[in-house]
């Protein structure tokens, strides 16, 4: 019986291995068009604020966001959100040719940071949630990692405004 | 050729050509204990075929030479892990405190200190003396390099890092003789000596074979071609960026102890 479960441990970690081997790869060989399609289009954050995708900040209290960002739906959207801005980042540092114009190394380290604090505070704010609900605690960390993605989706709007406009309705709509 | 010897032969084969291709593709640059850990792997390998040629398995000098290799093979292991684990870190080191790349060799090492009495209650009473103690090590590994291995892979998917291709190659083939090696101690662990102890070693060989293997191909060929990148590309990055900053000198502005009230 012991031996049992112990091969069936084993076989658990096979299995999870040969997963998170096959999504590593995945993610190392997918396309800008494939991490634009990955943002989550059922989950909408036009609602954060009033010039939501046009204007940066938010301006509103942590109360009102709270309701906003639809409890822990919203902050679970941005958590993945923030994951493929994340592979953003690692697809430009992969991809970027060397004799080209070079991203400097600490714009890529200053997004990837942005993108992790957006991880972080959604994982805070959840894990108070699932402990304690809706306390004041959980409402400051959703507003801190709303606040940041708010900021990053009016930039990206500005930037496909003037230099992708094609594209950009279908990222409006993503949003 | 016994199933042993050609094995052994397609493992030495395998790991001259690997140490040529990490010395090729530069790989020793960014993983120079796993560079030296190949080529250790093909020089204890050579040296102990040698000796088996002139002497028996089981005759003291072939039992010495045994027993330092597997030392200097476990600290080689333990240099490794550190060592992924430390370039799984890369997008974040920047932000890491002075020392953390000893702070996580430490951890390493507790985390083998924590395994090491729980890897005890497996060994079967049949084995005595030095082989005890041989097998306790094998088994303390096999765990530590699999805990390693769970730990480093979630917490790169909750932090959403990414590997970059020969990190990743080197951490499946590891990763892959780690879970056989593991299943194998396991499987050991409730049995006698005989023959199908003797087939379950020889699985672990050819586990190890095929790691081998996979590193040759995998290292033999060449990393992805770069994707197109355009100037928007980087530019939406540049963007992103600037106004990320912003939006942090706003926050750190805020008090530590912001009421509901508070509007921006």
């Amino acid at each position: 019986m012991f031996l049992l479960l112990q091969i069936a441990i084993v076989s658990a970690l096979l299995l999870y291995f040969g997963k998170w081997r096959k999504s590593m790869r995945r993610r190392n060989v997918q396309s800008w068009d494939t991490l634009l399609c990955q943002l989550r289009s059922d989950w909408s954050a036009r609602d954060l604020g009033d010039q939501f995708l046009w204007k940066e900040g938010l301006n509103a209290t942590t109360d009102d966001i709270w309701q906003r960002l639809d409890g822990p739906r919203g902050l679970w959207a941005m958590f993945q959100n923030a994951r493929v801005m994340l592979e953003m980042a690692d697809y430009a540092n992969r991809n970027a040719f060397p004799g080209a114009a070079q991203i400097d190394p600490m714009i890529l380290e200053t997004l990837r940071s942005d993108a992790m604090q957006i991880r972080l505070c959604v994982l805070m704010a959840l894990g108070q949630y699932a402990l304690s609900q809706a306390t004041e605690g959980v409402k400051v960390n959703a507003y801190r990692a709303a606040n940041i993605y708010s900021g990053m989706a009016a930039r990206m709007t500005a930037l496909l405004q003037d230099h992708a406009a094609v594209i950009l309705p279908d990222f409006v709509a993503a949003m | 050729m016994s199933v042993d010897q050609l094995l052994l032969c397609i493992a030495l084969v395998g790991e001259i050509v690997v140490c040529g291709l990490v010395w090729k593709r530069r790989l020793w640059r960014i993983l120079p204990f796993f560079a030296t850990y190949t080529a250790w792997c093909f020089l204890s390998d050579g040296a102990g075929a040698l000796l088996l040629q002139k002497y028996t398995n089981a005759s003291t000098i072939y039992q010495k030479y045994y027993y330092t290799q597997l030392i200097v093979d476990a600290v080689l292991q333990f240099a490794v892990l550190g060592e992924l684990a430390w370039s799984v870190l890369r997008p974040v080191r920047a932000s890491l405190p002075r020392g953390a790349r000893f702070a996580l060799y430490g951890l390493i090492a507790m985390a083998g200190a924590a395994i090491w009495p729980l890897a005890a209650i497996t060994v079967p009473s049949s084995i005595t003396g030095v082989d005890a103690t041989l097998f306790h090590v094998g088994e303390t590994f096999a765990i530590l390099r699999i805990v390693c291995f769970l730990v480093m892979a979630s917490f790169s998917q909750l932090l959403s890092i990414g590997w970059r291709d020969r990190e990743l190659q080197v951490a499946t083939g590891l990763g892959l003789y780690s879970i056989v090696s593991l299943l194998v101690t396991v499987l050991h662990s409730h049995m006698a000596a005989g023959p199908d102890y003797d087939r379950l070693n020889q699985l672990l060989s050819a586990s190890y074979a095929a790691t081998v293997l996979y590193w040759l191909v995998s290292f033999a060929t060449k990393e992805q071609e770069r994707k197109e990148f355009s100037p928007q590309m980087q530019q939406l990055l540049v963007l992103m960026n600037v106004g990320a900053r912003s939006t942090r000198i706003a926050l750190s502005d805020l008090p530590p102890e912001p009421s509901s009230k508070r509007t921006k």
